[in-house]
Parts: structure tokens; sequence; C-alpha cells
């Protein structure tokens, strides 16, 4: 049996862009749902797109909780928080966690015009990833990367041995060059391909530190979702078949715990 | 049945390819053309890899033209000249085009590390596309994004309104917000009605639908920068995921612009 292909970053919600690829708006678990039968994708780790900033993210959180509930295994959520707000920040977290189910904590320097080096502000919603036991997703590249760089997402990761950490976009543009040092300081540091439709820039990276640690992402439906594992599978081929496995979806459900979730379920 | 053509695609040696599987990271016409028929794709505008600058393309220049008579149609010529090499990138255009084919010029501001604000090198090149009766392409990498900006191409396209000019890759817009010029490139395609874009490189399909609405999807080509990039995913975005698009207007995206613009048999 093929192995199943996850997406460890897209969006969910209510953004007017997506209209322009014929997608309905807002975007919701079955539209979800659809576009992942249709691409090849069995499951994803959806966030509240950026649009949703002034709000705190709450409504499209809202959606993506009630996804989560409909789809069991196919839609994971990502809560998105802006550090600022403080205990209301970790509050939100703890909730969308442990009552709603979220998977990971998504980190974007943009949305409170903070940096990932300001360690006293980060520290609390930080902490409170780590005792949740989720996925800790923190933004790189782009425009705002000079505050978001993946050697800062390291130096935190290196403080929470136990706690996997995800760097979005393996740093690109203009930070790829800290990727490797980065994911070989921090063994819990892993990355993901959103946007970075580069295969000799990953096979790099599995070639110096492992197919371990890195996991397909779309920034879908921004990206179409089926273009990375057509990537992984068809172009990577220096990659044996257990490697891409690992990639376009072993990696992802190792990261997130699922089979660990499952046999915990079985085990009560 | 539609034609599916990639305008642009790289063919040659580059060590790096190896990564990709590529077998001594060298790319020939029969191997490209096996990468064509693995994506389902008739043809594609192929120029060589920026390592081969070492003899001025001279190699892969030559490997493409062998490519492009054993494989008519599907190969199909880009020439690659370094402006600062002056009579000799003259020479070499014309005869490339003249003689062996090729249908278009390539302008890569890496090679010579220009600007296009250098109309004094760049000019002459353009004239002679322009009296050969070839459209330019006009690119640069991630780091010189900045030599070859979409305002650059139109000031050039204006005075040379009888040439096509081809803004690569979107003007570097959309590309996970790397700093190139997505609020650039519509006005500067308005100004120069003459210029069309492809998309290698570019992966965000809210940009190439916007981008369609404002200057019409007769001016947008699907390109791939292949084998850097996968040269299936373009495709893939265009017929399966721009949703928004007609078939037919899918159809031109993905490969009836570039024939119009080439004058490739139907």
């Amino acid at each position: 049996m093929a192995s199943l292909v996850y997406d460890a970053h897209a969006y969910l919600g209510n953004s007017p862009g997506w209209a322009q690829m014929g997608l309905p708006v807002p975007l919701d678990g079955d539209g979800w749902v659809q576009m992942m039968d249709r691409s090849g994708v069995h499951g994803a780790l959806v966030a509240p797109p950026g649009v949703g900033r002034e709000q705190f993210f709450r409504p499209d959180m809202d959606r993506i909780a009630a996804a989560i509930k409909k789809y069991p295994g196919r839609i994971f959520g990502m809560c998105r928080v802006r550090p600022r707000s403080g205990r209301e920040a970790v509050d939100e977290l703890r909730r969308r966690v442990e009552e709603q189910g979220f998977s990971a904590l998504k980190m974007n320097s943009l949305d409170d015009s903070y940096r990932f080096d300001d360690r006293k502000l980060l520290e609390p919603i930080i902490e409170a990833g780590a005792r949740l036991g989720i996925l800790l997703y923190f933004h790189t590249g782009d425009r705002h990367g000079e505050t978001c760089q993946p050697k800062m997402i390291g130096d935190i990761a290196v403080d929470y041995p136990e706690t996997n950490f995800n760097i979005g976009h393996v740093g690109y543009p203009g930070y790829t060059d800290q990727i490797i040092p980065t994911l070989k300081r921090a063994p819990n540091a892993h990355v993901e391909t959103a946007g970075v439709f580069l295969p000799i820039l990953l096979q790099n990276v599995v070639d110096e530190v492992g197919a371990t640690r890195i996991l397909i992402g779309s920034n879908g439906p921004n990206s179409a979702i089926e273009l990375p594992p057509v990537m992984v599978n068809r172009y990577m081929n220096k990659l044996i078949p257990e490697e891409k496995a690992l990639i376009t979806g072993g990696n992802f459900r190792r990261v997130l715990k699922l089979d660990g979730r499952a046999a915990d379920r079985r085990s009560r | 049945m539609p034609v599916i053509l990639d305008a642009h695609s790289y063919m040659g040696s580059d060590l790096q390819w190896a990564q990709l599987g590529i077998r001594s990271g060298r790319l020939d016409a029969d191997a490209f053309v096996r990468m064509l028929d693995g994506a389902g794709i008739d043809g594609a505008l192929v120029a060589p890899s920026g390592t081969g600058i070492a003899d001025d393309f001279k190699g892969d220049l030559d490997r493409i033209a062998d490519g492009m008579k054993r494989h008519p149609g599907r190969v199909i010529g880009l020439c690659r000249v370094r402006p600062r090499k002056r009579l000799a990138a003259l020479a070499s255009l014309k005869l490339r085009v003249a003689d062996q084919g090729f249908k278009a010029l390539l302008l890569h501001t890496s090679d010579d590390e220009y600007t296009l604000k250098d109309r004094a090198l760049v000019d002459p090149l353009v004239e002679a596309a322009g009296n050969l009766g070839i459209p330019v392409i006009l690119d640069a990498e991630d780091q010189s994004w900045a030599s070859c900006l979409p305002s650059m191409v139109a000031d050039i396209a204006v005075d040379f309104p009888t040439t096509t000019f081809v803004i690569a890759r979107m003007g570097f817009g959309g590309v996970n917000g790397w700093p190139g010029s997505p609020q650039e490139l519509v006005p500067a395609m308005k100004r120069a009605p003459n210029t069309v874009t492809e998309t290698g490189s570019v992966f965000l399909s809210k940009f190439i639908q916007d981008t369609i609405e404002a200057v019409g999807v007769e001016r947008v080509l699907m390109g791939s920068n292949a084998p850097y990039m996968p040269i299936e995913l373009p495709k893939v975005m265009i017929l399966k995921h721009l949703n928004k698009l007609g078939q037919r207007e899918k159809e031109m995206v993905a490969g009836g612009n570039l024939a119009r613009l080439l004058n490739l048999p139907s």
C-alpha cells in the first residue's frame, strides 16, 4: 500500500484572495477535504490565514476546530497566536489544544511585529506549547526574514530538547545557509518545504542531516497542495522510496505523534 | 489536443543536477526529451545552464542545436549570450537563429553582472533579435533580481515596439515574498504592450490569476525553470488548480501563447 501523504503547512479559513483560484471562500473543512481528495493528499496541518490577524485569528481557528471534529485524522490544527497578548495567548493555546484537539503552535513574527530572538516575549508561549507536547512551528524567510531567522529557532530548540520544532519554508528566501548548521545543532528541529520548489536544496539537507528532518508543506491553498508530493516522489530521484515516504508523510506522523496517539487511545 | 509548452528551461551540465538523480549532472537532449515525456509536456524553450559561461555557452548551444535537429518541435532553442562579448555575442546570436533555428534570445543579467539599465550593452543585442524576428527573454538569479526589474524591461520594450519581450519569473514577484516586483509587474506590462511574462519559479496561484486579469490571458506563458525546479509543477498548477480560468484560457497559458509567440506550427 502506498504511504499516506500529509501536508505540514497549509491554511483554512476566510482569505478572500482564494476566490482567485476558483475556491469557495471561506474555505472550510468540507472544501479542504475535497481539495485533498483531488490532489492525492490524505491529511493537512492547517493554520488560520494572516488576514485574520486583527481578530487574533479566532474566527478562522473556530472554523479549524469544526473541521478537526468533522474530519479526524485528515484535518489537523495549528493554533496561531500573537505573543504580545501575553496570558491571553497562552490561555488560547491551551484551550485550542486541550479542548479542541489542535496539534501545533504557529508563530510568524509579522503577526505582532516581534523577533524570534525576543526570548522574554516568546518564553511563556513556547513553554506552554512544550508542556502540551505539541509541534512548534515557526515561519522563516520572506521580506521580514531578518526577524525570524532559522538560527534563532535553533537557539530555542536546544533549550527544549523534548519538543519538536518545525522551521517553515526552509529559510527561503535569504536564510537557507543557516538551515544545515541549525538542524545539526538542534536534533529536535525539522524543516518544511512550503513555497520551496528547489529539490537541489532539499536534497542537500537530506544528505547532511537525513530524510527524517524534512516534511512537505504546501502553503496551500496559496500554492497548489498537489505540488510538493509530485516534487518529492517524481523529481528527487536520489532518494530511495523509504526516504520519500518519510518526507511526504512518515515524518509528519512522527512529529505529530499520530501513531502514539492511536496507541494511547487503544490502551485506555 | 492542446499543446503543452514550457517557456523557461535549461539543458547542458551543472554538477548540482546530480542531486536530482541526473547522472553526472549532465542533461543532454535525449534525457531532456525523456523528462518532457515523463511530465506530459510537448516541447520546451531550452537555454544552456549558467555553468556554460566558461565557454560563452558554446558547448551547450551546440548540444541544443543537435537536440533541435533530432527532436524537432520538442527541443526549442533559446540562445544565451554574454553582452560584454559584444561582436562575438552578436555573431553567435545570428548564427544560432539564422543557421540553426533558435527561436529566442535569453539575456540573463547574472551572466556578465550587468543591469538592464546599461542600454549601451543591451540594445545592440535587442536590436539584432528584432531584426531576426525573435522575442527576447530577460532573466536574473535570485540574488540579482534588482538588475532585471519589469520596469527596466518596459523601458527597453517601448523603444523596440515591434519586438516581444518576456519578463522572466514574473519579475520575481510572488516567490515566497522575495523582494522583487509583484506591484511593479502589472504597471510595467501595461506601459509596454509588447511585453509578456512567464511563470518560472512562481507558485503563488493568486498572483498569476491577478496578473492574467490585469493584462490578459494571452500575455502569460507557462515556464518551469527546469530542471532546477520540477518541469511538471507549473503544468499541474495551471491545468488543475487555476480554476477561475476556463479550459481554453488554461490551454493558452500552458502552451498556446508560446506557440503563437514563436510561430510554431499548430
